[in-house]
């Protein structure tokens, strides 16, 4: 396996929960979606907080996480909303709609 | 047959909760407050009257992300013609693209801003127009994943397509959202643009 030998030169045949640079990035998006196994993540984790040059990845994703989601956050639901929201659903109850 | 109180109390419980976040996802789909709410308003008309296919204990908001985005895709469909994303998803081609693991905003970074931090300093308005920019398929992945933390298998559940379609998706609507943010910052000052691979 090429992923075999690419480990290898990267030094990764350690054993142990130790990942490689190259494992570790692979892995970012499924670390920071919550998406890995508990041992998986936790070594991921720990790769990251260790190596000096993948750590900065993590924190630009991080804060790139987070400004999008602080941009959404600004968008507020409008006055009033839930109101109508619940008087179209009165409207549709008198309107004697069977659910489908 | 009339409503009963206890199916509208069960959705006012169950459903209701979930409109700050139904209308944050319906307005980044449809653009406009005004069309959001107009989309938020036949969504919950079409839930309420669904109600009885919500199988309890599962996810409501997604389950309304769903109906949200179904109602969404099928006003456009009536609508005018939209750019389709070439899904470039044979394994080879994904291989690729999520073998292309140093992200190329750090390359161009990395010297003077290695952690990302000039994304705080662009305007939340700027964002949000680059998230409206992205094809839909990339935006509804990356809000429902990034704002919404909804899980991988739901998010391919609610699109009908493979759990690695989403993550390609996310991936691709990711780096281009940042490239987007990135050429932003550099036109503004926040950064200076050090390499040309970004591209």
């Amino acid at each position: 396996m090429v992923m075999d030998t690419i480990r290898k030169m990267l030094g990764g045949d350690r054993g142990g929960d130790e990942i490689t640079c190259m494992e570790a990035l692979e892995q970012i998006y499924d670390f920071m979606d919550g998406e890995l196994e508990a041992a998986d993540s936790a070594a991921v984790q720990k790769h990251f907080e260790v190596c000096t040059a993948c750590y900065p990845h993590l924190k630009m994703e991080e804060n790139f996480r987070r400004k999008v989601q602080s941009a959404m956050a600004r968008a507020g639901t409008p006055t009033g909303l839930r109101d109508r929201v619940l008087t179209l659903l009165d409207e549709g109850e008198s309107e004697g709609e069977a659910p489908e | 047959m009339a409503d009963s109180p206890d199916r509208r109390a069960a959705f006012e419980a169950e459903a209701v909760p979930h409109l700050d976040a139904v209308y944050r996802f319906a307005l980044r789909l449809a653009g406009s407050p005004d069309a959001a709410e107009d989309l938020v308003q036949e969504t919950y008309l079409r839930a309420y009257r669904a109600w009885e296919q919500f199988t309890p204990g599962t996810n409501a908001k997604s389950w309304l992300f769903t109906i949200c985005r179904n109602v969404f895709l099928r006003q456009r469909e009536r609508g005018q013609r939209h750019q389709e994303i070439v899904e470039r998803e044979s394994p080879r081609e994904l291989a690729q693209g999520v073998g292309n693991l140093v992200n190329p905003i750090w390359s161009s970074t990395n010297d003077q801003d290695p952690e990302g931090q000039f994304f705080d300093s662009i305007v939340d308005d700027e964002v949000l127009r680059a998230i409206d920019a992205l094809p839909e398929e990339y935006r509804t992945a990356v809000v429902l994943s990034d704002v919404e933390g909804l899980p991988y298998q739901e998010i391919a559940e609610m699109m009908g397509v493979p759990v690695g379609t989403v993550k390609s998706r996310l991936f691709r609507g990711r780096r281009q959202l940042q490239k987007v943010l990135h050429d932003f910052a550099v036109e503004m000052g926040y950064i200076e643009q050090r390499s040309s691979e970004v591209g």
